[in-house]
């Protein structure tokens, strides 16, 4: 906003802005977590060096962090609702889901994420897509990135805890995929068993598109994942659970992290809350491919609430505390 | 107290960063109280001038704490500058430029050749001068600034003719030095905080 008003008071500096520098807090730089102070002026971050050696002024605000970490958002491309609301099950009060969720993830240090639906019947899909859309987030909640569709296009051995009956194959290829979900444009993500018959066409379909393919909730061997990466899948849906666990004959969907006959690197979600995956297998996964590592929280109904019976999809979750 | 001629400021190697990162990012000094020799000035010698200037107009230089090279050269006065020099232009000796060429991908055609840097005469006029000697490997400059006579090929051995100038040096710095040497000087450390105790 140019300011006419008066002779700016011997400041060289272009912008009437306040410079704040935020002191006694770590940052995350090249990989590593560094003790810096953290300046920023119109909302930008600031390099402090010039501002020291060539406007010669000094921070107007300085806050103390008191040793808060300061990193760039999170971003969780699997949450299946929170804080009592659950995305694939509450089609009644749907927008009053999604912006309650991407209010709560807030206090997480998430500021984008992706809504996610488990494995469901055709009307679900049709009752929901089209009213998730994609929003820039802010100060009232984390922004919407699209829709992850997990399933219904899995295998049955892989449910998890995805109900079995409405699992589905993709025996008549991309049209099944287009009539289940109905549409298309607010999704950003959908996870495939990559051993179904057909999967190979729908995910060089969907890549196309720019729709990111998971593969995941698989009995899927390496070959499999090898051809759904080289079909355009990049992602697998939180390792090692929901998929046949490493044999060294076959790894499995696992070997995706260490494969020579995949030309693209993959990334993969992981659930690293020690349960869904013990910290021995979280490190096997970091030392062999630490790029391709996404953190995940996979967080449903409960999140956020104490003890209690919530829903995931059409099943039902009692949460009690040991 | 000195800076390459003609690489960025915000360099890696630059003077200004090194200040900066070490010293200027962690206090609360006003930025205009801060004045280090600019290298990429137009005018270089002017800029030289500017700065004893400044010196002058600022009432002299009331602490200056240096360190020193293992060829005990203080700032970027090697060995071979005159005592009595003033800030200047200083052409780096070619075994400095060699040493520096890691610091620029190993690229002589990126290393400085030039520096500016204040003269020891600037220095000699500061009201007190502070070295900081670390290490075995300066073990040998250390000897030749205490130990030997007033040399011009050990720039700060000039310091022996300074009323008021402290040698802050570690263990490992003493290597060199006569053991009469050392122990002169830590007696003279007892001697001293004793009387400091008794005034107390």
């Amino acid at each position: 906003m140019p300011s006419v008003s008066g002779q700016s008071a011997g400041s060289s500096s272009s912008s009437r802005s306040l410079i704040y520098q935020f002191v006694n807090c770590r940052l995350v730089r090249g990989g590593q977590i560094v003790k810096d102070d953290f300046w920023f002026r119109g909302g930008r971050i600031l390099n402090p060096e010039p501002v020291f050696f060539e406007e010669k002024v000094r921070a107007d605000v300085r806050v103390d962090c008191h040793d808060a970490l300061i990193c760039p958002g999170f971003v969780d491309v699997q949450v299946n609702g929170g804080f009592g609301y659950d995305f694939s099950s509450d089609a009644d009060r749907l927008e009053e889901a999604v912006s309650s969720v991407s209010r709560g993830v807030l206090a997480t240090g998430v500021t984008s994420f992706c809504p996610t639906l488990v494995t469901s019947p055709d009307s679900v899909y049709h009752k929901i897509m089209p009213r998730i859309e994609r929003t820039d987030g802010g100060k009232e909640g984390a922004g919407i990135l699209g829709v992850h569709l997990e399933g219904p296009f899995i295998s049955p051995e892989k449910k998890g805890a995805h109900p079995l009956n409405y699992i589905q194959n993709l025996d008549q290829g991309f049209s099944k995929l287009e009539s289940t979900y109905g549409r298309l444009d607010n999704t950003s993500v959908v996870t495939i068993a990559p051993e179904l018959t057909g999967a190979k066409e729908v995910i060089r379909e969907l890549s196309d598109r720019g729709i990111v393919v998971s593969v995941g909730h698989s009995n899927g061997n390496l070959e499999d994942g090898e051809a759904a990466v080289n079909s355009g899948a990049s992602f697998i849906t939180h390792l090692f659970n929901a998929m046949l666990p490493f044999h060294h004959r076959d790894p499995g969907l696992v070997g995706l992290l260490t494969s020579r006959k995949i030309n693209q690197p993959v990334f993969y979600g992981i659930i690293a809350d020690g349960i869904h995956t013990h910290p021995a297998a979280l490190r096997i996964a970091h030392r062999t491919h630490a790029k391709g590592l996404v953190l995940v929280s996979d967080g449903m109904a409960a999140m956020g609430l104490g003890d209690g019976e919530h829903h995931i999809g059409q099943m039902m979750v009692k949460v009690q505390a040991p | 107290m000195d800076e390459y001629v003609g690489i960025p400021r915000d360099h890696s190697q630059s003077y200004h960063t090194f200040m900066w990162e070490n010293l200027f990012k962690h206090i609360d000094i006003d930025p205009a109280n801060a004045h280090i020799l600019d290298g990429n000035a137009q005018d270089l010698e002017k800029e030289c001038q500017l700065y004893e200037q400044k010196i002058k107009e600022a009432g002299g230089i009331e602490l200056f704490m240096g360190g020193i090279g293992p060829d005990g050269h203080i700032a970027f006065n090697e060995p071979g500058s005159s005592l009595v020099s003033r800030t200047r232009v200083k052409t780096l000796n070619q075994e400095t430029i060699t040493a520096n060429a890691r610091f620029f991908n190993n690229d002589m055609s990126k290393v400085p050749k030039q520096s500016l840097t204040v003269g020891v005469g600037t220095v000699m006029d500061a009201r007190e001068v502070m070295i900081l000697i670390t290490g075995s490997h300066k073990a040998y400059a250390l000897h030749m600034a205490i130990e030997e006579g007033v040399n011009h090929m050990w720039t700060v051995s000039a310091f022996q003719q300074h009323p008021r100038t402290l040698m802050l040096c570690d263990e490992d710095a003493t290597l060199e030095l006569k053991v009469k040497t050392v122990k002169y000087f830590k007696n003279l450390h007892d001697t001293h905080s004793c009387l400091m105790e008794e005034e107390l």
